[in-house]
C-alpha cells in the first residue's frame, strides 16, 4: 500500500492541524494588535469645532496614543460632542480635573490631547464628561493650576511658531545679502571701480556724452560752412539778376532764344505732330503683327510637336535597323556635306 | 416553436426540483453523518487527502507567484503616488478576500470536481449504485456526504494555505527588493486585516466547496447507462461549478460591503 494511502489519516490530520494553528496564530496576533482582550473606558468631551476631528483619531498624552475617538456629533447647544475611549493601560491617568485640548498638529491636522488633573486620587469613572480648553470650565481649571498643561505642549507650540518663522528669516537673510551686494556695487562704482556692472554703466554713459559732444561740434562746423556757401550762391544770383545786360534778361526778352523758339509760326509744333503720327502708325502695325503671331502660335506649336514625334519615330526606326542582323553593316556611312553658307561668325577674326 | 420552449422550460423546472430534492437529501444525510460512526469517515479522509493535501503543491505555487507579482508591482507603482502603505491593503484584499477563495475554487473544480463526477458516473454505469442500494446502503450518505464534507473542508483549509504562501511569498520577494523586517511586515498586515476579511474569505471558500461538491456529485448521478455520458456530465459539472462559484462570489462580495 502506498505511503500516502497507508498514512492518510495522519497526513490529513497534520494538514488540518497546521492550517488551524495558522488561523489561531493570526487571530491571536490580530487580537493583541487590535486590543480584543483589553478593556476600554469611554468618556466624552465638547469642543467648538469638528474640523479635523474624526472617528478613529488618536487621543494622545505626551505624544503617546492612549485612546481613540469613537464618535463625533452635535449636542443640543450646537457644540461638538466627542465620544472617545481610553485604553485600559492608561485609564489611571484620567484623574479628576483632567481637561481635553483640541490642538493643531502637523500642517493642517488636529490632535486631541488629554491633560491629566493634578491629584493623587482614583481615576474618574467611565462615561464622565471631561471639559475641554475650548470652554470656560476647562480654562478655569487650567488657570487655577489644577491640571497639568505640560511644558512640552507649550514648547511644541513655540517650536511650531519658530519653524514657521524660520523660512521667513531665511528669506530675510537672502534679501539682506542682496541689498549688501547692491550697496558694495554702488560704492565701487562711485569710487571709480569699473569692473562691476554699475561702474561699467556709468563709464558707458560718460563715453556716450563725450561722443555726442564731439558730434555736435563737428555738425556745427559743417553747418556754418554750408551756410557760408549758400550765402555766396545767393549773392551771385542777385548779381546775375541785377545786371540789365545779363544772361537772364537776354533769355527772357522779346528777342531772346526762348521767344524765338516759341514764335516760329508753329513750324516746330507741326514737325513734332508729324513725327508722333508716324510713330502711331508704326505702333499700330506692330500690334497687328503681334496679334497675327499670337494667332499662329498654336499651329507653330503643333508643327513643332509633330516634328518632334517624327524625329522620335525616326530614331526608333534607326534603332531597329541598327539592331537588325540582316542590315547590320549594310547601310553605307553617310558623309557629312559641309554647308556652303557661312555666316559672318564662322570667319576667323 | 412554442411547444419546444414549453418542453425546455418543463425540463428546467424538473431539473431544478430534482436538484433541490438532491440538496435536501444531502443536508438530511449530513446531519446524521456525525452521529453514525460509519465507514463514511474513511471516505471523508481519503477525499480530503485527494482534494486538499494533493492540491497543496499547485495552490502554494500559484499563491507564491501571485503574492510575488503583487508585491513587485506594488513596491514599484505605489510609492510613486506616495501610497506605499497601501501595499498591505492590496495584499489583504487580493490574496485573502478575493483571489484566494476563487482561485482555490478553480483549482479544486479542475482537479476534484471532474474526478468526483467521473468516478460517480462510472459507478452508475457499472451498476455499483444499484448494488449499494440492494445492500441497504444509502448512496447519498456513503458517497455524497463524505465528498461534500471533504471538498468543503479542503477548500477552507486550502484557502488558508493559499493565504500563508501568498503572504509569505510576497514578504520573501519584498525583502529582496526592499529590505523590511518581518515584524514590521506582519504589523502592517495585521493593522489592515480585519475579522470581516477572515470571515469573508473562509465563508466564500466554504460556499465554493459546497457548490463544487454538490454540482460534481449531482452530475455524476445524472449519468444513466452509457460510458460516453461520463465525460459529457463531467464537462457540465465543471462549467456549472465555475458559473455558480462566480455568481456566489459576486453575491458574497456584495454582502461584505453591505
Amino acid at each position: 500500500m502506498r505511503f500516502r494511502i497507508r498514512y492518510a489519516d495522519q497526513i490529513v490530520g497534520v494538514f488540518v492541524v497546521l492550517a488551524i494553528a495558522f488561523l489561531l496564530f493570526i487571530l491571536i496576533l490580530m487580537g493583541s494588535k487590535q486590543r480584543w482582550f483589553t478593556e476600554d473606558y469611554f468618556f466624552s468631551t465638547t469642543v467648538r469645532t469638528a474640523k479635523g476631528v474624526a472617528s478613529g483619531m488618536a487621543i494622545t498624552l505626551s505624544g503617546i496614543e492612549i485612546g481613540k475617538v469613537e464618535d463625533v456629533k452635535l449636542d443640543e447647544n450646537n457644540n461638538v460632542k466627542v465620544d472617545f475611549l481610553i485604553f485600559e493601560s492608561y485609564y489611571d491617568r484620567v484623574k479628576k480635573n483632567s481637561v481635553m485640548q483640541l490642538t493643531a498638529s502637523g500642517i493642517v491636522g488636529k490632535a486631541l490631547i488629554l491633560h491629566p488633573g493634578i491629584n493623587n486620587g482614583d481615576p474618574i469613572p467611565p462615561n464622565t464628561h471631561i471639559p475641554s480648553l475650548d470652554f470656560a470650565e476647562g480654562q478655569k481649571l487650567a488657570e487655577k493650576g489644577l491640571v497639568t498643561i505640560s511644558q512640552t505642549h507649550r514648547s511644541e507650540r513655540i517650536l511650531r511658531i519658530l519653524e514657521a518663522v524660520e523660512p521667513v528669516m531665511e528669506n530675510l537673510q537672502v534679501s539682506l545679502v542682496t541689498v549688501n551686494e547692491i550697496l558694495v556695487t554702488l560704492r565701487d562704482a562711485l569710487e571709480g571701480d569699473e569692473s562691476r556692472a554699475l561702474g561699467k554703466l556709468i563709464k558707458n554713459i560718460d563715453d556716450t556724452v563725450v561722443t555726442i559732444d564731439k558730434s555736435l561740434s563737428d555738425t556745427t562746423g559743417n553747418a556754418n560752412t554750408l551756410i557760408n556757401n549758400i550765402d555766396e550762391v545767393v549773392k551771385n544770383l542777385e548779381e546775375l539778376t541785377a545786371d540789365p545786360e545779363g544772361l537772364v534778361p537776354e533769355l527772357l526778352g522779346n528777342k531772346g532764344s526762348i521767344a524765338k523758339i516759341l514764335d516760329d509760326d508753329e513750324v516746330l509744333f507741326e514737325e513734332i505732330h508729324t513725327i508722333l503720327v508716324e510713330l502711331r502708325k508704326t505702333a499700330e502695325q506692330a500690334r497687328e503683327f503681334s496679334t497675327y503671331i499670337n494667332s499662329t502660335q498654336p499651329q507653330v506649336s503643333g508643327i513643332l510637336e509633330e516634328g518632334r514625334q517624327t524625329l522620335d519615330k525616326t530614331k526608333d526606326v534607326l534603332e531597329g535597323l541598327r539592331n537588325n542582323p540582316l542590315l547590320r553593316g549594310g547601310i553605307p556611312e553617310e558623309r557629312e556635306q559641309p554647308s556652303t553658307f557661312e555666316s559672318y561668325r564662322d570667319e576667323d577674326f | 416553436m412554442v411547444a419546444r420552449i414549453g418542453h425546455w422550460v418543463n425540463g428546467k423546472i424538473r431539473d431544478s426540483v430534482y436538484a433541490a430534492g438532491y440538496f435536501y437529501e444531502t443536508i438530511k444525510a449530513l446531519l446524521l453523518f456525525f452521529r453514525r460512526r460509519q465507514v463514511g469517515y474513511k471516505v471523508l479522509t481519503m477525499q480530503m487527502l485527494f482534494t486538499g493535501v494533493e492540491a497543496l503543491g499547485v495552490i502554494s505555487l500559484l499563491s507564491l507567484s501571485l503574492g510575488a507579482v503583487i508585491i513587485i508591482e506594488g513596491l514599484i507603482l505605489l510609492p510613486q503616488f506616495g501610497q506605499g502603505d497601501l501595499i498591505y491593503t492590496i495584499l489583504i484584499t487580493i490574496i485573502t478576500r478575493e483571489l484566494g477563495p476563487i482561485l482555490t475554487a478553480f483549482i479544486i473544480i479542475a482537479r476534484s470536481g471532474t474526478a468526483i463526477s467521473t468516478e460517480i458516473g462510472n459507478m452508475v454505469v457499472s451498476h455499483e449504485i444499484e448494488a449499494y442500494v440492494s445492500f441497504g446502503i444509502n448512496p447519498i450518505s456513503y458517497l455524497v456526504v463524505p465528498r461534500f464534507l471533504g471538498v468543503t473542508f479542503s477548500m477552507v483549509l486550502l484557502n488558508l494555505y493559499f493565504n500563508i504562501f501568498g503572504l509569505i511569498g510576497s514578504y520573501l520577494l519584498g525583502t529582496l527588493m526592499q529590505p523590511i523586517g518581518f515584524s514590521e511586515y506582519l504589523n502592517g498586515l495585521l493593522s489592515v486585516l480585519t475579522t470581516a476579511d477572515i470571515i469573508s474569505s473562509l465563508g466564500k471558500s466554504a460556499v465554493f466547496g459546497m457548490i463544487i461538491s454538490l454540482v460534481s456529485t449531482y452530475y455524476g448521478f445524472k449519468v444513466e447507462r452509457a460510458t460516453t455520458e461520463v465525460p459529457q456530465k463531467a464537462i457540465k459539472a465543471v462549467g456549472h461549478s465555475i458559473v455558480l462559484c462566480i455568481l456566489a462570489n459576486v453575491v458574497l462580495t456584495l454582502f461584505y460591503y453591505l
